[in-house]
């Protein structure tokens, strides 16, 4: 196998680095093929990628989906400068200065995205934000933070998509659609593959699919229940009721658009299987009710254990979001939405998420890390952070680095740099990235901001303590 | 629902009223038009992520971002066509994008789904109701022909487009 080590060789041209590409060309000219590679797109973080190298792009992704096959053969070396300032080409140096003064001068500055970029980056984001006293917020908030809050109030019963593959023998897939977001999830986690409890692989299943839509996944689906827009907790309390016995009155049928028939023999299936699993998607969280519809289906699965095992799972987009709530949560205490300005650890959604603290126009400047906010947040919420001073790191020049103050160009994690991230189900995977690049990667840029913003704060420190000694002598 | 969108010359004075997903609204020129109400569903697309890859500029994304799809049924109530333009708005934004009628039987009627982008978050409010998560999905939200004059009940801001 031919792995190259992680990139850590940027130039430091000041500009477009033609240089560092042209050697970088020149040493990976060959062609190459690296086994076992990482795919960062989604949240299945498939690790079986054979991908083909030639120069500094990859030809082949064998094994790759519809979805990693665009994501590997799209990011190749771009001729960008290492960085913008204020929309002017810069060097790495002078944007990292510019990054240090603009966030130390922050009062209460968001650091926030971090879903796409390694875990040992992420872990310098959090320690930027409590050298500065600000807010540490991930795309989990607008992604399954619902379900980060519901597993404060339920709790989670639940396992890893090894076990649903060996194990589960009864899948239900609610308010997702894995064909298309998740297009190997089916076939290489949790309906096709052959496990040693399930030998005889989609045959030892019964999947049922739950969604306002008849999506492209409902034709993998043996059951499904087309619910009502906005009516998921009314179907996960029904569920709940059947699984304790309980009469349900047949105004459930209008409530839910479900027939009570199907609902009884949907649970009848659900008690007969010897494992079951809930994957659900953010049909949930992102609908009126959030983190009480999360809460519903997660009470559901713990009320299922009275008769037999049941897990829950969220299914999670982005390729590291899950390592984003694992090192936020082992850095902080709490998963997403952190105050760190007042000494310690603040968690309280709403109040400290970075959709709030935009369109109410509290943060006075952001770090952004592998986010595009510009382009999906709500419009109040652009609005101001259009007007306030952002220090944004990503491969792509997007809409939000457009806007910033100070846009680092950075390599791709996964394919030109490596590090861990997790799997959807908590589970740590390195990578193993495809060839070089002459960019930084997420993790050097943040360790110079953070290097540059510590120098800054022990030289004030120094200063007060002379100030003090200079007194105390007069 | 069930009342087919139309343009009509009037000048009499229908109040308030409307059916269930429906209201009718004075506008300019005398002119009555018909607003449907219904539920947005943005989401991700295979197509949104192939072309993600490809880049938020190029014309595979915004065409996928961009495009309404509805179901057949309501379609062909409402006279439209693929392609033909459709304001959406609601209370806190309002985008112009063509319409197309969803594959087979995947909206039933009411529904509306377009693949989540900029487009989509342009009707997304700031208020997360203390979640964090504004509301994305599941949004209510007013459908008329673009071609039609602006209304009273429209927001008063211009497309941010």
């Amino acid at each position: 196998m031919s792995t190259p080590e992680p990139s850590n060789t940027a130039a430091s041209a000041p500009t477009a680095p033609t240089a560092a590409t042209a050697s970088s060309s020149e040493s990976s000219s060959e062609l190459r093929v690296i086994e076992d590679a990482t795919c960062t797109f989604c949240g299945c973080v498939c690790d079986d990628m054979e991908l083909t190298v030639e120069g500094n792009r990859i030809t082949k992704a064998k094994n790759a989906c519809v979805l990693g096959k665009a994501w590997f053969f799209n990011h190749h070396i771009e001729d960008r400068p290492e960085a913008l300032i204020d929309g002017e080409p810069a060097g790495y140096d002078a944007a990292m200065d510019r990054a240090a003064e603009i966030l130390l001068s922050a009062k209460f500055p968001l650091t926030y995205g971090l879903s796409d970029s390694t875990s040992e980056a992420q872990r310098v984001a959090v320690a930027i934000t409590d050298w500065i006293g600000g807010i540490v917020d991930t795309t989990t908030s607008v992604c399954h933070g619902p379900s980060g809050i519901a597993f404060q109030g339920v709790g989670e019963v639940t396992c890893s998509l090894g076990e649903v593959k060996n194990r589960a023998d009864y899948v239900i897939f609610w308010g997702g659609n894995p064909a298309e977001s998740h297009p190997r999830h089916f076939t290489k986690y949790s309906l096709m593959p052959k496990g040693e409890f399930v030998p005889r692989g989609r045959k030892d299943r019964t999947a049922v699919l739950i969604d306002v839509r008849k999506t492209k996944s409902a034709k993998a689906a043996d059951h499904f229940l087309q619910v009502k827009p906005r009516r998921d907790f009314e179907l996960a309390w029904a569920l709940r009721a059947l699984a304790h016995g309980l009469e349900l009155d047949e105004s459930i049928e209008e409530t839910t658009g479900i027939k009570l028939e199907k609902l009884h023999e949907i649970m009848d299936g659900m008690k007969r299987a010897k494992f079951g699993v809930i994957l659900f998607g953010m049909g949930v969280t992102m609908t009126r009710g959030k983190h009480l519809n999360s809460e519903a289906i997660l009470a559901l699965t713990r009320d299922m254990n009275q008769h037999t095992r049941w897990n829950a799972k969220p299914m999670r987009g982005h390729g590291n979001v899950t390592g984003a709530d694992n090192v936020v949560t082992w850095s902080t205490g709490y998963p997403f939405g952190v105050h760190l300005g007042s000494g310690f650890p603040r968690f309280n959604p709403g109040e400290f998420t970075a959709s709030d603290v935009l369109a109410r126009g509290e943060a006075d400047a952001a770090l952004i890390i592998a986010s595009d906010p510009m382009s999906n947040f709500s419009q109040p919420a652009r609005d101001h952070l259009a007007s306030i001073p952002s220090v944004v790191l990503d491969p792509k020049l997007t809409d939000t680095a457009r806007t910033a103050a100070v846009a680092f160009t950075v390599s791709t994690y996964g394919i030109n740099t490596g590090g861990t991230v997790y799997r959807m189900d908590d589970v740590p995977i390195p990578l193993r990235p495809a060839f070089e690049s002459p960019f930084k990667s997420d993790l050097e840029i943040l360790r110079g901001i953070e290097s540059r913003i510590r120098k800054i704060q022990l030289a004030d420190v120094s200063l007060d303590k002379s100030d003090e000694t200079a007194a105390g002598v007069a | 629902m069930g009342v087919g969108l139309s343009l009509a010359e009037a000048s009499i004075d229908l109040g308030d009223g409307g059916c269930e997903n429906c209201s009718l609204a004075t506008i300019s020129r005398d002119v009555i038009v018909m607003q449907e109400s219904f539920i947005l569903i943005p989401g991700r697309t295979s197509r949104q992520g192939t072309t993600l890859n490809e880049g938020k500029s190029t014309a595979g994304y915004i065409e996928e971002i961009s495009t309404l799809q509805m179901a057949a049924e309501d379609m062909q109530r409402l006279e439209l066509e693929d392609g033909d333009l459709v304001r959406v708005y609601n209370d806190v934004g309002e985008i112009t994008v063509p319409c197309k009628a969803a594959r087979g039987d995947e909206l039933p009627p009411g529904l509306l789904f377009i693949s989540y982008g900029d487009q989509s978050s342009r009707l997304m409010g700031g208020d997360t109701h203390g979640s964090g998560m504004p509301d994305s999905k599941g949004l209510d939200v007013f459908l008329e022909l673009a071609t039609a004059p602006t209304t009273t009940a429209a927001p008063s801001s211009e497309s941010p487009e």
